[in-house]
């Protein structure tokens, strides 16, 4: 930036002082971003709650200065093998949810009314504890599970990319022939960028189903016994990140 | 940061030095404006230009491993979306079909949160009518620029002869391998390895049926089949910064 002064002598008009106070004023005014050195700023001067993409204060809504944080998670400390969620459900396989289990004390819904979001990506981490099957299990069966969607109130869409699959295995435990103890754990993303408008992201649930896995030893199908596979804790939260200035 | 200065009053005569102070004054406080100028909490994050603070890059493979109610898993190369781990071949990068794993310039240093969520299964021991469980122990690490950087994923190298805790122990698992780096500037991608380590049965009389291929194996022509990563999924959330961690 450089302003041009008045010379010793000269004499001064008063447009060549409003034209430089014009410099000044114009140069001031049109600052932009390859104007300002490196760290320039700092976390300071952002306003805290406005790290993530979202508008409102839902249940849960981390307020922070800082540049990201878990803007929803659930209550896992409610969630343990006092209130376990039985599998029923079975699948004919793992693309198709034909049939599957709510884990609802793991679903996301801001408190029912949703959370509003912008455009962008929301990103999903989850953790379950599958604790046992309900009786006797056996080497073929398998627990599935993954992450379902609703935005704006819509249509529930599969987060395909969030499926996965634990097989059961004989417990070398002699005390319970039924207990698995698998713990898994999965991140994925929610791609909204290409969205027009913010939106409401309406729930964000976890599913499960059981598969045979064959039929051999007469466990074909998708009802095969009575025998289920519990899930006694698990952990559920997401993160937003804008991607647009609407 | 505005700077507004005094200028000529009416009827006030116009002294050179002066007004040439003033305007080296503006000169002086536009140079040397930093960010303790500036008001804290006087930006809005959202009001960030796109793609500036955080970044978030995905990559991945979606796929099932073939279950069907009526059928076990297909862990063959017949599913051409599995990654077949290699054996006794030292870690090898996972292979994502279609998609790329993330690579990126930036201008600036970051600070990288990268995390890789896998499906893994094996066909070996326990399979459907097959024998008791071979120690296969696949590892898997994630890749920073051709470095792996340590303490993320099942890979401790045994101490004491033994395979236990050298890997992935399960015949299924789904799990996720964390880690944080501070890069500098420049090029960088990020990546995920997987290999088996040594092979090794509990008693010599489990060395039957499906693991006999692991052990008699020459270890030029390992077997390749039935260990395998599934569904994958890479994020990497990029955090810029200004300057190092901590100015």
């Amino acid at each position: 930036m450089s302003v041009k002064p008045p010379k010793a002598g000269e004499v001064i008009e008063k447009a060549d002082v409003e034209d430089m106070f014009d410099v000044v004023r114009n140069t001031v005014n049109n600052l932009k971003q390859e104007n300002l050195g490196r760290a320039t700023f700092g976390p300071q001067h952002f306003n805290p709650g406005k790290a993530l993409a979202v508008s409102g204060s839902p249940t849960g809504y981390i307020t922070s200065a800082t540049t990201s944080g878990i803007l929803e998670e659930s209550d896992s400390a409610s969630f343990d093998y006092g209130d376990m969620v039985t599998i029923t459900a079975g699948a004919t396989n793992e693309t198709t949810w034909n049939g599957h289990t709510d884990i609802s004390p793991l679903q996301l819904n801001g408190s029912g009314s949703g959370y509003a979001l912008h455009p962008g990506m929301i990103v999903v981490y989850y953790s379950l504890r599958i604790k046992n099957w309900t009786t006797d299990n056996h080497w073929h069966w398998f627990t599935m599970f993954g992450g379902s969607y609703k935005i704006n109130g819509g249509a529930e869409t599969m987060a395909q990319q969030s499926v996965n699959v634990v097989r059961n295995t004989i417990p070398t435990l002699p005390w319970a022939a039924s207990i698995q103890e698998d713990n898994v754990s999965f991140w994925y993303c929610i791609d909204t960028s290409a969205r027009t408008e913010p939106f409401i992201l309406t729930e964000l649930n976890l599913l499960g189903a059981k598969l045979s896995g064959g039929t051999a030893n007469g466990v074909g199908g998708t009802a095969f016994t009575s025998c289920d596979p519990q899930i006694a804790g698990g952990y559920h939260m997401f993160l937003s990140f804008k991607s647009h200035n609407y | 940061m505005l700077y507004f200065p005094y200028g000529l009053y009416d009827s006030d005569v116009a002294d050179p030095d002066k007004v040439a102070n003033e305007f080296q004054e503006a000169h002086r406080v536009a140079s040397d404006t930093c960010q303790y100028q500036f008001q804290s909490q006087a930006f809005n994050h959202t009001d960030l230009e796109r793609g500036t603070h955080v970044v978030v890059m995905s990559a991945g493979v979606q796929t099932g491993l073939g279950i069907s109610s009526t059928g076990p898993p297909v862990l063959t190369t017949a599913n051409a979306d599995l990654f077949q781990i290699p054996y006794a071949r030292g870690l090898q990068e996972i292979d994502l079909g279609s998609d790329d794993w993330p690579a990126w310039t930036s201008e600036y240093p970051e600070l990288v949160f990268v995390t890789f969520s896998f499906q893994y299964a094996e066909m070996a021991g326990w399979a459907f009518g097959a024998s008791p469980p071979l120690e296969i122990r696949p590892r898997v690490r994630i890749s920073i620029d051709g470095t792996i950087p340590p303490g993320a994923g099942p890979a401790a190298r045994s101490m004491d002869g033994l395979e236990r805790g050298t890997g992935l122990p399960g015949l299924t698992a789904v799990t996720s391998i964390t880690t944080m780096a501070f890069l500098d500037a420049g090029s960088h991608r990020v990546s995920a390895m997987a290999g088996q380590g040594s092979a090794a049965v509990q008693a010599a009389a489990e060395a039957t049926d499906e693991y006999t291929a692991w052990l008699t194996a020459s270890i030029d022509n390992p077997p390749v089949d039935k260990v395998v990563i599934g569904n994958r999924q890479m994020t990497v959330i990029r955090f810029a910064r200004g300057g190092d961690l901590g100015k």
